[in-house]
């Protein structure tokens, strides 16, 4: 094996992403996936997704009907995955039979350092759903000298404009303790800068004065505030600024944050709603630049006015909801290895209304 | 002097031992059948960059895999006997090169096992790839692939092995890909069962869909990836479908038997989320199946001794129906060594000397060694040293049985069938003439044939008598024996027009061409 290859445990995987605040992630998820599906001529999403070894997500979505099954398994054309990790990637495919799957990174799949897309990227997009449930932390890492993430948020957009597709997005980053040191962070505010260029005097204006901890590396408060809370700030800007670049009108719906019973790391998660208003009709028609510019400034209005869901604080204040996600994630154990297409997860599906 | 062995020899046994890449995929199973799993899962679709199968066998430890993978061709899965620890069944492995018939069809695999009962699990990475260049260069070698291994903490009761194949070559992708089946139309059997694909077959046999493919290029139709689907199904151990081998199959005690131990065995092998099924149904179109006389079954066992005191003991059955058999991959005899097919199906019946080979696409069949042939078999587990007095004894019982019985009843189903079609011709032909003379005449005239030796006219149509009398032993129909029915409808069309021409020529063209056109 290769000497920096992560070594990988079942046992420990299945666990880490089987508790009640993931599950509570997971049923908002299923709640806007199930209104991405109102919005498409199809009866069934396309979805792409990083999921975990169990595949809970797709597997509540298919609880849900969304995911268009086959007597032998998954429409190739409905349903994506990539997983890096050789026997994650294998039972994942064990799992999901026909499903299109990509041994290797996200970043890889849609070519990130290189000036084209790649060819597997080109055929399997556009998608209804992506679901970036990073289990790195993104962003600039200790041991690695530039970050993809950024890039490939951007080239998600590209790919998905290029084939004129609007999506949901869910994008989950683990905020690693170690990732409070500067790296990170400073990446993330050089981003942000690179973000908010001349033409938003105004709003960055605004937007430090909103945040005034994340201008500048001199700050104390910089240098001491949490990373989760820093992507909290960061990210969601910079999505609906990629977003807007490549004619989307971005809208960040869920911005949450939460540590799984059991765990110590705070996860983060995002849904954006990302609906393209580029050419649709030809070359003989302009993009809708004012629906876009005004929906740019709306939607990150909103991402400074509303408050983040800290799913912990939220499942405390309410006994039942929690009681029923604990009882989801015991009948998950239930369907450890279990392939999709031929078990019913109907226990998944009780909470209906509690999200 | 010594005489010493090439090491281009490795390669060669490595990378073409198996005639085509579905047997390495099988010989993988195979592995996971002796390592005593009960399931096996393999997934290939849609993109092909990766094959990985995953079993839930007994696993391989460190130690194990030091044993078995540093020295190819050394394989220790019988030192403990002939039996898998426990389930007890006939190991298959012999020889020691499954694993690294892989590179026939990858040049990387990563190889991650578990054994009940430990905490730790082997996670290798085999370089294939490198071993590869290296043959290309130099000859000499010691190494045959670098192999990098570490052992990870795993839950205790966790048992499992799983080859995963990546940087497949790109001969094998495209050939899945029916990349060399331009032009054809490839029947798409996306997302379907195994049992509705092999529905789907049959009712594109009835339909004669698959026919036409059939006759020039076999199964090429369903595309390369289930014709190795097909291939894998009917090799490895997997259960019959639900009506076959043969229909009604519990009317035949030995093919209950066959159904019984194959199910015993409980091996499962999910591929791409098809559950394989051993695709044989005879007789597998309704046209053959709704009329028991169109075909038969032949079951048989046979136990035989030799003077080295060695024993050979197999059964199976003959299936033979009244015309070829289709898809053309079905066609011949299969022979089973431990519920492992050795090759395909041999369409020449292991060379089948007499003159009867128009009965041979009409046979189908399967033999399941018991015990012996093994040592017949060759390395590549494809076919057999046809001098090995086993396979010398096997292949005299079942040319004996051919030619003794099956081809006999098939020859007599042939003629009877050759008779009968002649009747209908004559009935059908005696209907037109009638016909005929109805149209023409005005009236039913009657058919009679004379026994009367070579008189002036070959047909008399008697007008008055309504009579039409047909000489059969006129020189005309002696010299045309073949197309006697032929000549006799064109020599009373002839007679008509000649009749009612009333000696007026262009009449008599008029009235012949009419009927002519006609029929």
């Amino acid at each position: 094996m290769s000497a920096g290859a992560p070594s990988y445990s079942v046992q420990l995987d299945r666990e880490a992403f089987n508790n009640p605040e993931k599950w509570y992630v997971r049923h908002i998820w299923r709640q806007i996936a199930e209104r991405r599906a109102q919005k498409i001529p199809k009866d069934h999403i396309k979805l792409l997704t990083l999921p975990g070894v169990e595949c809970f997500d797709i597997r509540l979505l298919n609880e849900y009907g969304l995911i268009k099954t086959t007597a032998s398994g998954f429409d190739p054309d409905g349903l994506a995955f990539c997983e890096e990790v050789p026997e994650r990637f294998t039972r994942i495919s064990n799992l999901l039979p026909n499903a299109r799957r990509f041994r290797g990174t996200y970043e890889s799949l849609i070519g990130v350092g290189r000036a084209s897309y790649t060819g597997t990227a080109d055929r399997w997009f556009p998608f209804d759903v992506i679901n970036l449930d990073f289990s790195g932390p993104g962003f600039k890492q200790p041991d690695r000298s530039t970050s993809k993430t950024a890039e490939a948020l951007l080239k998600t957009f590209r790919l998905q404009k290029a084939k004129k597709g609007s999506f949901s997005f869910f994008l989950t980053l683990p905020a690693d303790p170690y990732m409070n040191d500067v790296s990170g962070k400073s990446e993330l505010e050089k981003c942000l800068r690179d973000n908010l260029h001349q033409n938003e005097n105004d709003f960055s204006q605004l937007f430090y004065s909103k945040y005034p901890q994340i201008r500048g590396n001199s700050r104390p408060a910089y240098k001491t505030m949490h990373y989760s809370d820093f992507l909290l700030i960061t990210v969601p800007k910079i999505i609906i600024k990629y977003g807007s670049t490549e004619w989307f009108r971005v809208e960040c719906t869920k911005k949450m944050t939460y540590v799984g019973e059991g765990h110590t790391t705070r996860m983060v998660s995002f849904c954006f709603e990302c609906e393209y208003i580029g050419l649709l009709e030809g070359y003989g028609k302009s993009p809708r630049m004012d629906e876009l510019k005004k929906g740019y400034v709306q939607n990150v209005m909103k991402i400074m006015i509303e408050p983040n869901l800290d799913i912990n604080t939220y499942l405390d204040s309410r006994k039942e909801t929690r009681k029923e996600l604990s009882r989801i994630r015991d009948e998950a154990r239930e369907l450890f290895g279990k392939r999709l297409n031929e078990s019913s997860a109907t226990a998944l599906r009780t909470l209906q209304n509690a999200c | 002097m010594k005489m010493r062995v090439g090491a281009e020899i490795l390669k060669n046994l490595s990378s073409g031992i198996y005639s085509n890449p579905g047997n390495t995929i099988k010989e993988l199973i195979n592995n996971s059948y002796d390592a005593d799993a009960t399931d096996v899962t393999v997934r290939a679709r849609p993109e092909f960059d990766t094959i990985s199968i995953t079993d839930n066998g007994f696993g391989m430890n460190e130690e194990e895999f030091k044993n078995n993978f540093t020295i190819v061709s050394r394989s220790r899965k019988r030192d403990a006997g002939l039996l898998t620890p426990n389930l007890h069944r006939p190991i298959i492995g012999k020889i020691g090169i499954g694993f690294i018939s892989a590179l026939q069809i990858c040049d990387e695999a990563t190889f991650v096992s578990k054994k009940a009962g430990e905490i730790l699990k082997l996670e290798a990475n085999v370089d294939f790839g490198k071993f590869k260049g290296v043959m290309a260069k130099k000859a000499d070698f010691q190494d045959i692939s670098d192999v990098r291994y570490r052992v990870v903490a795993e839950d205790r009761d966790a048992h499992y092995t799983m080859v995963i194949m990546t940087k497949l070559t790109r001969n094998f992708k495209e050939l899945l890909l029916d990349k060399d089946l331009k032009g054809i139309d490839i029947i798409n059997f996306d997302g379907l069962t195994f049992e509705q694909v092999m529905d789907q077959i049959d009712r594109k046999i009835e339909s004669k869909e698959l026919e036409d493919f059939g006759k020039e290029k076999g199964l090429k139709a369903i595309g390369q990836y289930w014709q190795m689907l097909l291939q894998i199904a009917n090799a490895v151990p997997v259960p019959y479908l639900r009506d076959g081998p043969v229909k009604k199959p519990d009317n035949y005690p030995v093919i209950r038997h066959l159904r019984k131990e194959i199910d015993s065995l409980g091996f499962d092998v999910d591929f791409d989320g098809i559950h394989l099924k051993k695709p044989l149904r005879f007789p597998n179109v309704s046209e053959i199946s709704k009329k028991r006389r169109d075909y038969d079954v032949y079951p048989f066992t046979k136990k035989c001794k030799f003077e080295d005191k060695s024993v050979l003991r197999f059964h199976g059955y003959l299936f033979n129906q009244r015309k070829s058999i289709l898809p053309t991959q079905f066609r011949g005899i299969v022979i089973r060594i431990k519920h492992v097919a050795i090759g395909g199906f041999f369409p020449d019946f292991l060379d089948y000397p007499y003159s009867e080979k128009l009965y041979l696409p009409w046979t189908s069949g399967e033999i399941e060694v018991e015990e012996g042939l093994e040592d017949a078999m060759n390395i590549n587990r494809n076919t057999f040293d046809i001098t090995h007095p086993h396979y010398r004894e096997l292949r005299i019982y079942l040319h004996a049985l051919l030619h003794t019985k099956v081809f006999v009843k098939a020859r007599e189903r042939y003629d009877r069938r050759k008779e009968e079609r002649k009747k209908l011709e004559e009935e059908e032909r005696e209907q037109r003439m009638k016909d005929l003379t109805l149209r023409r005449f005005g009236h039913l005239f009657r058919v009679f044939y004379s026994e009367e030796l070579d008189p002036q006219n070959a047909i008399d149509i008697q007008v008055n008598n309504r009579k039409l009398i047909i000489y059969r032993h006129h020189a005309i129909f002696r010299r045309n024996k073949q197309r006697r029915g032929m000549v006799e409808e064109i020599l009373l069309l002839f007679e008509t027009a000649f009749r009612l021409g009333s000696r007026d020529a262009r009449k008599l063209r008029q009235i012949f061409y009419e009927e002519l056109e006609r029929w």
